[in-house]
C-alpha cells in the first residue's frame, strides 16, 4: 500500500492550516473590531467559497490560474515558472477555498470576548495591535484551535478544487482524496477501501479533539 | 386539523414530491462514457424523433458510470470507452452481451499552432506540461500511454505529465489550465472549442474499442434493443463518423 497520498495530504493541511492561521487571525480582528463601509460585501465574499459547489470554485482557479489567467501571468513573470499543476497552486487554492473555515469561528470568538477587556487595555494605553497580541489573541486560544482544526479537517477532504487545478501529479498534487477516486476508477476497490479507512481514523481523531477542545473551553 | 398536523402533512407531501425520481418512469436511461458526448446528443435527439422513445443521457467516466452500474445504478444502456468493462458487467450477470458500437482514435492536441510535423518531435521539443488521461482508468489514457511507451518516450516526458480522470479533464487542463499539450480524442480535437486549437494524429496508439451493454434489469428490453438497433444502424454509424468515430 502506498502512502503517499495520506503523507501530502497531510503535508498540505498542515501548511494550509498554518497559512490561513496567519493571515486569518489578524482578518477577522480588522472585520469585527474597524469599522467599515460595505462591510457586508467583503464578509459575503468570504464566505462564497461555503456556498459554492467546489468544482465551480476549482474551475475559477483554473482559469485564474492558468497561463492566460491573470494570477497565472503573475505568478510566471515574477518566478518564472508556472503556478497551476504545482504543489504550490494546490496551497494556494486550498487557502482559498478554506478562508471561511477559520474566518467565521474566529468572528464569533472574537465577538464574544468581554468588551471590557478591550477598553481596560485602551485606558492603560495599549494600542490597537498591542491589544491584538497582547489581549485578544491570549484570550481566544480555544477559539483559534477549533478553527485551526475545522481547516485542517477541511482540507484533508479537499476534492474538487484540486481535481480541477492538481493535475493527479504523484508526489505533488495527487492527495489523498484525488489517489481514492481514481482507485475506484480503476476498479482497484481493495485499496480504495484501504486508503479510505486510513482517512477516516485520521478525521474522527480530529473531530475527536475538536470536541474535547470544546468540553474544555465550556468545563463540560 | 391542529396546524402542527397540518404542517406535518404539507412537509410529507413536499418530501414525496422531492424523493420522486427527476426522471420519468419510462424514459430510456443512458450512462454514456463522457467522450460520446457529441455524437450521443445528436443519436439521441434522431432516435427519440423517429422511435418516440424519450431518452435520459447520464456522462461520466468509465470506471465510475461502471461502479455505479455494479452497485444497482437504475440505467438500461450502458456505453463504455472501452472493451473490459461491459465484459465484467456481463460476466457479473448485469449485463447482457456486449457490443461494440464506436472506435475512437487519440490526437495530441494544443491551444497553440504546432510547428511540428510529428506528435513525437512536437513532445521531444516541449518542456511545459503536457497532459494524459490517467492511464490506469481512462481507456484513452492507457491507451496514449501505451503509445508513449512504444515510441520510448516515458522517460523523457514522464515529469511533464500530469493526469486528467477523463478526456474531458484532459482537453479542459490544455484549453484553459495552460498544459502546452494534451492527448485527446480525436472526436473533441474536431468540435467547437477542439477546432478552437491544433492538433496531429498519434497513429502509434491503439484505437480505442468502445463496447456497451443491456443492462439485464432495464425497465424496457425493447425500447433498449431498439436504441442498439439504432446506434449500429448504417444512420446510426454515419452520426458516429460525423463525430471523429469510426
Amino acid at each position: 500500500m502506498d502512502y503517499a497520498p495520506l503523507i501530502l495530504s497531510l503535508k498540505l493541511a498542515s501548511i494550509t492550516t498554518v497559512g490561513l492561521l496567519l493571515i486569518g487571525a489578524p482578518l477577522a480582528y480588522l472585520l469585527v473590531f474597524f469599522p467599515m463601509r460595505g462591510k457586508i460585501f467583503i464578509d459575503s465574499i468570504l464566505g462564497l467559497p461555503l456556498v459554492l459547489p467546489p468544482t465551480v470554485f476549482g474551475f475559477f482557479l483554473l482559469i485564474l490560474m492558468g497561463s492566460e489567467g491573470v494570477v497565472g501571468r503573475l505568478h510566471e513573470a515574477a518566478l518564472g515558472r508556472p503556478l497551476i499543476f504545482t504543489f504550490g497552486g494546490i496551497v494556494v487554492a486550498a487557502m482559498l477555498h478554506g478562508i471561511p473555515y477559520v474566518i467565521q469561528p474566529l468572528k464569533s470568538t472574537y465577538a464574544k470576548l468581554d468588551p471590557r477587556l478591550l477598553e481596560s487595555a485602551a485606558v492603560l494605553g495599549c494600542s490597537k495591535t498591542a491589544s491584538f497580541f497582547r489581549v485578544i489573541l491570549p484570550n481566544s486560544l480555544p477559539g483559534i484551535a477549533g478553527a485551526a482544526i475545522l481547516t485542517f479537517a477541511h482540507t484533508m477532504g479537499e476534492f474538487g478544487v484540486i481535481l480541477m487545478i492538481g493535475g493527479s501529479i504523484p508526489g505533488e498534487t495527487k492527495v489523498a482524496s484525488i489517489a481514492i477516486y481514481e482507485f475506484v476508477e480503476a476498479m482497484r476497490y481493495q485499496e480504495a477501501w484501504q486508503l479510505s479507512l486510513a482517512l477516516l481514523a485520521i478525521s474522527y481523531l480530529i473531530l475527536l479533539t475538536f470536541h474535547l477542545l470544546n468540553r474544555k473551553q465550556y468545563g463540560r | 386539523m391542529p396546524p402542527h398536523k397540518r404542517l406535518t402533512s404539507w412537509l410529507c407531501l413536499a418530501l414525496l414530491i422531492i424523493s420522486a425520481p427527476a426522471w420519468a418512469e419510462n424514459n430510456l436511461a443512458i450512462a454514456t462514457a463522457v467522450n460520446f458526448i457529441n455524437p450521443m446528443t445528436e443519436l439521441t435527439g434522431t432516435f427519440t424523433s423517429q422511435h418516440n422513445i424519450k431518452t435520459d443521457v447520464s456522462y461520466g467516466s468509465s470506471g465510475k458510470l461502471f461502479a455505479q452500474m455494479e452497485h444497482g445504478a437504475p440505467y438500461d444502456i450502458f456505453l463504455s470507452a472501452d472493451r473490459k468493462r461491459p465484459q465484467i458487467l456481463h460476466e457479473q450477470g448485469i449485463c447482457g452481451q456486449p457490443f461494440s458500437y464506436a472506435q475512437g482514435s487519440i490526437v495530441l492536441w494544443s491551444g497553440k499552432q504546432i510547428t511540428f510535423s510529428s506528435w513525437q518531435k512536437a513532445l521531444q521539443n516541449s518542456t511545459g506540461k503536457i497532459a494524459i488521461a490517467s492511464p490506469e482508468s481512462a481507456p484513452y489514457g492507457e491507451e496514449a500511454y501505451g503509445a508513449l511507451i512504444a515510441q520510448n518516450l516515458v522517460q523523457r516526458v514522464k515529469p511533464q505529465l500530469i493526469y486528467g480522470q477523463s478526456v474531458g479533464q484532459t482537453f479542459l487542463f490544455a484549453a484553459k489550465g495552460g498544459a502546452s499539450f494534451s492527448f485527446i480524442a480525436l472526436s473533441q480535437a474536431i468540435s467547437t472549442d477542439g477546432k478552437k486549437g491544433f492538433y496531429l494524429p498519434v497513429p502509434e496508439a491503439k484505437p480505442v474499442e468502445q463496447w456497451g451493454c443491456i443492462a439485464i434489469k432495464a425497465k424496457s428490453r425493447d425500447s433498449a434493443q431498439e436504441f442498439k438497433t439504432f446506434l449500429l444502424s448504417a444512420e446510426g454509424r454515419h452520426i458516429s463518423m460525423k463525430y471523429g468515430y469510426r
